[in-house]
């Protein structure tokens, strides 16, 4: 891994914008801001590849875009192979003396179908060859771009158009989420870091896309990013639902790097997934004992990266 | 002449503004309610959602529209309606987006849902071209906006029809334009009570004179073919994306109490528009592009941000 | 001048790779287009080609690897076979769409079923409408130069198209051919450097591949269509000099043998008509006037090119080695593009369709004698029976 120049804080984080305004993003969006975020802490010596979801139908609405840097859109299914072609190409490009200037930055901006669904073989792909690339999944939970359909990190419980709570079905979504960060992080050797990040907590954050950017080869990250339509809260509490999914433990914020997780956040108590809940539409119809199998699924799923801390509802 | 041969003289067109996410829904509800009451009447209808705005995003203007006529109807495989009879704001800011009155016919008619009053609403308008009669209605006093994405895409609308405030807008559209018969739409509608207080408490006000609409030149597909980027490959911009002014989304505007700000780069961080810019002066908001969405006020630590109602300021 | 090796289909691919300096390959392996990359991954290895070769997890991931490289300014190859072809589906559009202008071989299989290897032009022709220039190669020193010229006419300022080289799988594949290999100065001189202005460069950033209202639809897609309009202006003045730099001459569109007199002839690609040939030379000692058109250029179809020239024949057979189900016709795409192409010269040409070697079956002497004597049948009486035949069971 080579040197990176650490944001210290917001107040210190740089005033350079290179995802400007102008999209047709939701008001008060968490994968917007995820994907400012991103773009401020890479700087202008990067190339974006958007594949098809929020990300992309929003933000080129229509013959237009809001990045400064180059983009270019990949299919839903291909933005690992489509960001290998870049690196590949620049590589051989400036070895042949085609290009004179230096290897840029290559992020892919999935959503979470184009990371850990239609797109996880193209993820697999990209990381086993060892391209440098960054690879982000932010994740909305949700096939968001078609109107919010269930997707492989929809958590337990949550309503979607595929999902609906029914008799039958009175819990609507059945399945528990994929854990992609972990699904990717033991089985490349040239990935050598793995990270996840909330846009509730900017600095750090950022700091992971420019360490994932100085790594050798390729890195990870998966970014946690509210969405308010989908989710169903008001646009104005995407970072109270941001930063309550960490501080109930529904999502975990670590860096993974020579087989250990280390935590990025201290907590020193968990609030149960309620809190958390509570505030969002798509979970109103569940019952007690959902929310119990979502606690217990929950407080495990913190156990495995080392969140020890008890669980402490809030006092009445 | 194409003109004559296309003409439909009975056909009744209404386009129904709203904002996106939050009150598509409602949006929706305003034309499938009007339209049900129509059928009813042996009216040919077509109620349908804008396409292109869709997938809705929350605040952006969305349009839902309906035809109805005595004769069948031959143009239904459109994308708008292109010359309404009746044009509908489910949300009062809309009145200052300069597109609402495009194509109206001469004499048509605007209803706004709003506290205010015809007069105040008429200061707002940009144009008004062909405009015959204003109408107001307090919808959101009579009933709750009903936000769901039921029904959304093209599947089946589990919530039922006119719950939400769409019930007295309709009301008021009947009362300004005796498009369809009440009974028809008491009919229809989950909240016939709030449908009837739109009816019968909308303030109506015809205007002393129509002002003729200003022609609008269309780009032919030549043009856009001049026009059409190699591949669609555009350059990148620079500070802003001209290509999408979002300012027009906003319900509210932040405003900022200069004293009480620390300038500790919160708002600034988390604004997902970077719409905020640190400056010798403080904290500047970019309204140009500001979708209103109020997380600058959320976040703000000390309580310096203020979102007030985008109607409060003439401009 | 190079020298004359005795080589594959597939080595004489990868020759031409070398030769157009390549940088960015991606692979994945299927019969029979296998061997292309196995040479290029051999030539990397011993320093002949500096250029990388991506091991893509599919062909999927093949095409969208080029598609990236060839945005970020990189001269790219990829290849494939059979059901690889139809698996990269998805990303076809887009490349032609971006106007990238990558080269693909496709080393013709069947699909599934039949399960097997043989060569089926059916994989190559489902993608025919992709906004890709698309020709059938049918020795292994056409293939060759095919890939040199189609690089050039891709990435004429004036195109800027992906392409497609077609060989037969096996036939030309695996069987092997003179090749005269040019030497490196003469492709210097006849295909200049890749240069695309539509690039992904921080230094002069873009935005490619944004979406578009309705309205911008006709224009988006009128503009490749204009595109694709160009490409035979440019391929004629590519065939001219590489025949000048190279001393090959090339029919750009179709390939006429025996034909001056002629009444009846077949018509088809690939490396069947070399066998079509044969058996229409033997008829010649006959006193038969019989020939064969080959056809080099199926996208853009050589419309005019075809009613202007075939107009003269009494009857037309056109062989389709693919299986195209309920098509117009009742043969195969190029027996119903055929057609269309005649419908204006009317009743005066009569055609015949004929579906043949399916599944990799070769198709032999015997069966393109049968298939004369029915052309000569149709010639003398003035009547078609029979619209179309699927060999060997209606012929």
């Amino acid at each position: 891994m080579s040197e990176f120049e650490r944001i210290p804080s917001i107040k210190k984080a740089p005033d350079e914008e290179y995802y400007v305004p102008g999209h047709r993003t939701c008001g008060g969006c968490g994968p917007a801001l995820c994907y400012r975020l991103v773009a401020k802490a890479a700087g202008p010596n990067t190339i974006f590849i958007g594949p098809t979801g929020c990300m992309y139908v929003a933000n080129t609405s229509y013959g237009c875009g809001p990045w400064r840097v180059p983009w270019i859109h990949a299919q839903i299914t291909n933005g690992g192979g489509v960001a290998s072609g870049i690196e590949t190409a620049y590589r051989m490009l400036i070895k042949k003396g085609k290009y004179t200037g230096e290897q840029p930055n290559v992020i892919v901006m999935a959503g979470d179908g184009g990371a850990t669904d239609i797109g996880l073989q193209s993820l697999s792909g990209m990381l086993y060859r060892g391209h440098k690339v960054l690879f982000i999944c932010y994740d909305n939970e949700s096939y968001a771009n078609t109107g919010i359909q269930v997707s492989p990190t929809t958590p337990y419980g949550a309503w979607t158009t595929f999902t609906p709570s029914g008799e039958v079905i009175p819990e609507g979504r059945k399945h528990f989420p994929k854990d992609n960060a972990k699904v990717v992080a033991h089985g490349h050797p040239y990935l050598k870091y793995v990270a996840t990040g909330s846009i509730g907590y900017p600095v750090d954050l950022m700091n992971k896309v420019r360490k994932g950017l100085a790594q050798e080869g390729p890195a990870y990250l998966h970014l946690h990013a509210p969405c308010p339509k989908g989710w169903q809260f008001p646009p104005d509490k995407t970072i109270e639902m941001a930063k309550l999914a960490v501080q109930t433990g529904m999502f975990q914020l670590y860096e993974f790097e020579n087989g250990q997780y280390t935590l990025s956040v201290q907590l020193k108590e968990r609030k149960p997934v309620i809190e958390y809940m509570k505030h969002q539409k798509r979970f109103a119809h569940l019952k007690p004992e959902h929310i119990e199998k979502m606690q217990a699924f929950v407080d495990a799923k913190c156990a495995e990266v080392g969140i020890t801390v008890p669980v402490v509802a809030a006092a009445q | 002449m194409s003109e004559n041969l296309f003409a439909e003289p009975n056909l009744k067109q209404i386009t129904v503004w709203a904002r996106g996410v939050l009150q598509n829904k409602d949006a929706r509800d305003v034309v499938v309610a009007l339209t049900e009451a129509a059928a009813q009447e042996n009216k040919h209808v077509q109620a349908w959602e804008n396409y292109v705005d869709l997938p809705d995003r929350i605040y952006v203007p969305v349009r839902a529209y309906a035809k109805i006529s005595s004769d069948p109807i031959d143009s239904r495989y459109v994308y708008e309606n292109d010359a309404p009879d009746i044009v509908v704001l489910v949300e009062e800011t809309l009145v200052k987006n300069d597109k609402i009155l495009k194509g109206l016919k001469e004499g048509g008619i605007l209803v706004v849902n709003t506290r205010r009053s015809p007069e105040e609403i008429l200061n707002f308008l940009v144009t008004k071209g062909n405009l015959g009669t204003i109408v107001t209605v307090d919808a959101n006093s009579m009933s709750t906006a009903v936000v769901t994405l039921s029904g959304s895409e093209g599947a089946t609308d589990a919530t039922g029809i006119g719950g939400g405030i769409s019930a007295p807008i309709a009301g008021a559209v009947v009362k300004a334009s005796g498009i369809v018969k009440l009974e028809n739409l008491e009919s229809v509608v989950k909240n016939p009570a709030a449908m009837k207080r739109g009816y019968n408490e909308c303030r109506v006000m015809k205007l002393d004179k129509i002002e003729p609409a200003q022609p609008v030149k269309e780009e032919t597909a030549w043009d856009l073919l001049k026009r059409m980027p190699f591949a669609g490959t555009v350059d990148s911009p620079v500070s802003e994306n001209p290509g999408m002014v979002t300012g027009n989304w906003k319900t509210r505007r932040p405003v900022i109490d200069k004293e009480q700000c620390t300038e500790c780069s919160t708002c600034w961080i988390f604004c997902p528009d970077a719409c905020i810019t640190r400056t010798d002066n403080g904290m500047e908001f970019n309204l140009k592009y500001c979708k209103g969405c109020a997380l600058c006020e959320a976040t703000c630590p000390s309580g310096a941000i203020t979102m007030v109602p985008e109607l409060d300021f003439k401009e | 001048m190079g020298k004359v090796r005795r080589i594959s289909g597939c080595v004489a691919a990868a020759e031409a790779v070398r030769l157009a300096d390549v940088d960015v390959i991606s692979s994945y392996p299927i019969r029979p287009y296998t061997g292309i990359m196995s040479e290029l991954a051999r030539m990397i290895a011993d320093g002949r080609l500096d250029a990388e070769l991506v091991y893509a997890e599919g062909e999927h991931a093949q095409l969208s690897i080029v598609y990236g490289a060839s945005a970020a300014g990189a001269r790219t190859f990829t290849g494939s076979s059979g059901v690889g072809v139809t698996f990269a589906f998805e990303v076809y559009s887009p490349i032609s769409g971006e106007r990238l202008p990558v080269q693909m071989a496709i080393g013709d299989r069947t699909l599934d079923p039949p399960g097997d290897f043989g060569s089926e032009h059916t994989d190559a022709e489902c993608c025919r409408d992709q906004g890709w220039i698309q020709g059938w190669a049918s020795t292994p020193q056409e293939v060759l130069d095919m890939h040199l010229i189609y690089y050039r006419v891709g990435e004429d300022p004036k195109v800027m198209l992906p392409q497609y080289v077609c060989q037969d799988g096996y036939f030309v594949t695996h069987i092997l051919g003179d090749v005269q290999v040019p030497d490196e100065a003469q492709v210097k001189e006849f295909l200049p450097p890749y240069k695309n202005h539509h690039i992904l460069d921080p230094k002069k950033p873009q935005i490619i591949g944004p979406q578009i209202e309705p309205c911008m639809g006709p224009p988006q897609q009128y503009q490749r269509k204009q595109a694709f309009d160009n490409i035979n202006e440019v391929l004629i003045k590519a065939h001219d000099d590489f025949a000048r730099i190279f001393g090959r001459r090339y029919d750009p569109f179709l390939e006429e043998f025996m034909t001056d007199d002629a009444e009846v002839v077949i018509f088809g690609q690939g490396a069947h008509m070399n066998t079509a040939k044969a058996v229409a030379a033997r008829l010649r000692n006959l006193g038969d006037k019989v020939g064969v058109v080959r056809l080099r250029t199926f996208r853009p179809f050589p419309t005019d090119e075809i009613l202007k020239r075939m107009s003269r024949f009494k009857a037309v057979g056109v062989v389709d080695n693919s299986a195209q189900f309920g098509i117009s016709g009742g043969a195969g795409v190029l027996f119903s593009e055929v057609r269309t192409a005649l419908y204006d010269v009317g009743d005066k040409v009569k055609t015949v369709g004929f579906v043949g070697g399916l599944g990799g079956e070769m198709i032999t002497h015997d069966e393109f004698l049968r298939m004369f004597r029915k052309l000569q049948e149709v010639a003398k009486t003035g009547k078609v029976e029979k619209r179309a035949y699927w060999l060997p069971f209606e012929l």
